[in-house]
């Protein structure tokens, strides 16, 4: 029976996970577990709806980026590109987590949201980037299926902050996950993920160092 | 009899400075020369394509009297010939078109078929007014033979000239007077002597006066005159020509000027009406382009940046000036660059012509291709950066720095993104914990109720050698909606600040 689902690849076999995708590990056990290849998902789109800043929604993907910036000769050298970020990103403290600021590529793009996502698509488009984390407040389906497309084409991994009132919205993303921060752990609620279930991780709260446990020490 | 008496007196050695005389060929027997003459050249110049019936002629005047340069075939077959005075053509033919011959236009002919053979030879010099010598010996080996080089020779000139000769030959003078007199090539040097022991003197182009003595001499041909003593030559027609004889039987160096074709580039495209239409002048571009990107392959060259101005009637035109950060020849990362451009600016009046002028040429470097990746990294990113900061300026793209510094807004740096950077000396990571969010200016905390205090202070004191002096304690704290905060104390003022979120 399992040769036979095997040999046709179009028999829907349930819960098996249908092709390896490439993936980057979080450097969370629980949410790696929770999540479909065991990390993010490389080559798509991540949405991260976050309701405003400093709750920890970069230290979620310090320990990610620092991998991803890592020299690795089984991966090309490409940039990680942050477009329109919103406040400036510290280079001592992404140094701290170990990301190599050198691999790093900030673009402001003029006000407008056109150019923003025009930017946004550049940079993915281009093939010069790994990665790239772009705070955008709208969106229409369009524009996204189109950056699916080609993130998927170039095995960029593009991360996506929006507001949570986005949930609502349908969007081509493989993986929309919800943060919050509740008593020192950050929140991770998966809304949405391709090749996998929908679920809440709690994860430490600033992965770094001991700050948590001083604060909770207090 | 007495004339011919004096001539031999006159010819008869003499003692002082007789020119010395090369007894065999001295310069190298390895050149091979081709000498291309466009007899009528001016007339080409100025009437284009229409070869009427009707008899005209290229007048130039000089010393006070207009005299024909070229003339039409039906003018020819009336009897004018070049050199003919116009009042002689104007009772030869009746109904005589007359035309002002046009040197500039010439030249720029002349030029631009200089730029071509380029193509065949790098040593290719113009002979003016209306010749042009190529050096192809080196070639050779290249095209297979000297049919093949003429082949595309005459190819490329039956699609510019009506009418056009060349001829090969040893030396770039003799090559010059072959073709001048339309005679077929000669390839050895022995045949040499002889063919152009034939020529007519009127090949020489020597001036009027020294070709009607050496008629009144009784010499009719080239080889009349290499014939004569040479001591004698020299005092009684000159010196030059002399020389003149010497550099095309072989018997001393011939130095020409080497053509250099202009290092840049520029064209114009009108357009069909006045207009503001981005569509159109991308159309126009993509025709400039196309021509622009064929000059670039010929000539193995690429440029850093471009120039596009439009043409405005009553106005001085719009300039834009596109610079990329890598020389390219690639003519799709040209016009994206410029469609970017041309989508976004909006012209303040319409446009009636395109000039577009390269920058300066260079020298094309050829890089090797990976065997897998279709395109490196640093290719790819070059175009990026050139994209985004053509768009958004190029302070708006940068990379991060650390640099080494107590004050926390001086810690980091913007950093020009370069694709291949050298490692640099990095700045020791700060001990203490720092925030991933950094705020452009330390915004002032109205209260201080709704925050917790997590951990702190770190002091942070001096710049006094900057006057930027600080004194500052920080602290992490926490507000109600779950956010961790980068707070500080200035010491002077007792006031809270929000310096930083740690994301």
């Amino acid at each position: 029976m399992e040769r036979l689902a095997c040999a046709r690849a179009s028999v829907w076999r349930g819960k098996v996970a249908t092709a390896p995708r490439a993936v980057i590990p979080t450097g969370y056990r629980e949410l790696d577990r929770a999540l479909p290849g065991g990390g993010w998902p490389l080559g798509a789109i991540t949405e991260i709806l976050v309701d405003g800043y400093g709750i920890g929604e970069l230290g979620l993907l310090m320990p990610a980026l620092a991998a991803l910036t890592k020299e690795d000769p089984a991966r090309p050298k490409k940039w990680v590109a942050w477009i329109a970020p919103p406040f400036i990103p510290y280079a001592p403290a992404l140094q701290q987590h170990g990301v190599d600021i050198d691999r790093l590529l900030m673009i402001h793009p003029t006000s407008s949201v056109k150019s923003r996502w025009w930017a946004i698509e550049q940079a993915v488009r281009s093939g010069a980037s790994a990665g790239a984390l772009a705070w955008v407040a709208t969106a229409d389906g369009v524009v996204l299926r189109r950056l699916q497309l080609a993130a998927e084409e170039q095995g960029c991994w593009l991360l996506l902050f929006r507001p949570p009132s986005a949930r609502l919205q349908r969007s081509p993303a493989a993986l929309r996950v919800h943060l919050s921060q509740a008593q020192g752990v950050t929140r991770v609620e998966i809304v949405k993920c391709r090749g996998g279930q929908p679920g809440v991780v709690h994860v430490p709260g600033f992965a770094l160092d001991g700050a948590a446990s001083q604060a909770s020490s207090r | 009899m007495a004339r011919g008496l004096r001539s031999l007196e006159l010819f008869a050695p003499s003692t002082q400075e007789a020119p010395r005389v090369a007894s065999r060929p001295t310069p190298s027997k390895k050149q091979l020369w081709v000498a291309v003459c466009l007899p009528s050249l001016a007339f080409e110049c100025l009437c284009d394509g229409g070869d009427s019936h009707a008899p005209a002629v290229v007048v130039e005047a000089e010393q006070g009297r207009l005299h024909v340069v070229a003339a039409s075939r039906a003018a020819a077959e009336a009897g004018i010939a070049s050199g003919t005075k116009l009042n002689t053509a104007m009772a030869l033919a009746a109904s005589l078109r007359v035309l002002e011959r046009a040197p500039q236009s010439e030249q720029k002919s002349l030029e631009s078929l200089a730029a071509w053979a380029e193509s065949l030879t790098p040593t290719v010099s113009i002979e003016a007014p209306e010749s042009l010598l190529l050096e192809v010996a080196g070639s050779l080996k290249l095209f297979g033979s000297l049919e093949a080089i003429e082949a595309k020779l005459h190819s490329e000139l039956a699609r510019r000239y009506r009418d056009f000769r060349f001829c090969a030959a040893p030396t770039a003078t003799g090559a010059l007077w072959l073709a001048r007199a339309g005679r077929a090539d000669v390839l050895q040097w022995r045949q040499l002597a002889g063919s152009l022991s034939a020529l007519p003197l009127t090949v020489t182009r020597w001036p009027p006066e020294v070709r009607a003595l050496l008629k009144d001499l009784g010499l009719r041909t080239v080889g009349d005159c290499a014939r004569l003593p040479r001591d004698g030559f020299a005092r009684r027609v000159g010196r030059s020509y002399l020389r003149d004889l010497d550099r095309a039987f072989g018997r001393s160096v011939d130095l020409r000027v080497e053509f250099k074709a202009p290092q840049t580039w520029s064209s114009i495209a009108e357009l069909s009406e006045e207009s503001v239409d981005c569509a159109i002048f991308i159309e126009a571009v993509e025709q400039l382009l196309d021509e622009l990107c064929e000059e670039l392959d010929r000539r193995q060259a690429e440029i850093a940046g471009l120039e596009l101005a439009f043409e405005h009637l009553h106005r001085p035109p719009t300039i834009e000036r596109f610079d990329l950060r890598e020389p390219t020849l690639d003519r799709e990362r040209l016009l994206r660059l410029i469609e970017d451009r041309l989508e976004r600016s909006a012209l303040p009046v319409p446009a009636v012509a395109l000039r577009m002028v390269s920058g300066v040429f260079r020298p094309l470097e050829r890089k090797n291709a990976d065997l897998f990746e279709t395109k490196p990294f640093a290719e790819r990113a070059q175009a990026l950066l050139e994209r985004l900061q053509g768009r958004f300026g190029a302070s708006a793209v940068h990379g991060l720095r650390a640099v080494c510094e107590h004050r926390p807004e001086k810690a980091w740096a913007k950093a020009e993104q370069c694709v291949d950077r050298a490692a640099r000396g990095e700045a020791l990571p700060a001990r203490e914990e720092r925030p991933l969010w950094l705020l452009q200016k330390p915004v002032a905390i109205e209260s201080r109720d709704s925050l917790e205090l997590v951990s702190g202070p770190e002091r942070i004191e001096s710049g006094w050698w900057d006057e930027q002096d600080v004194a500052r304690d920080y602290y992490t704290a926490k507000n109600g909606r779950g956010q961790r905060l980068w707070v500080f104390r200035d010491h002077r003022t007792r006031s809270w600040f929000l310096h930083g979120l740690f994301g």
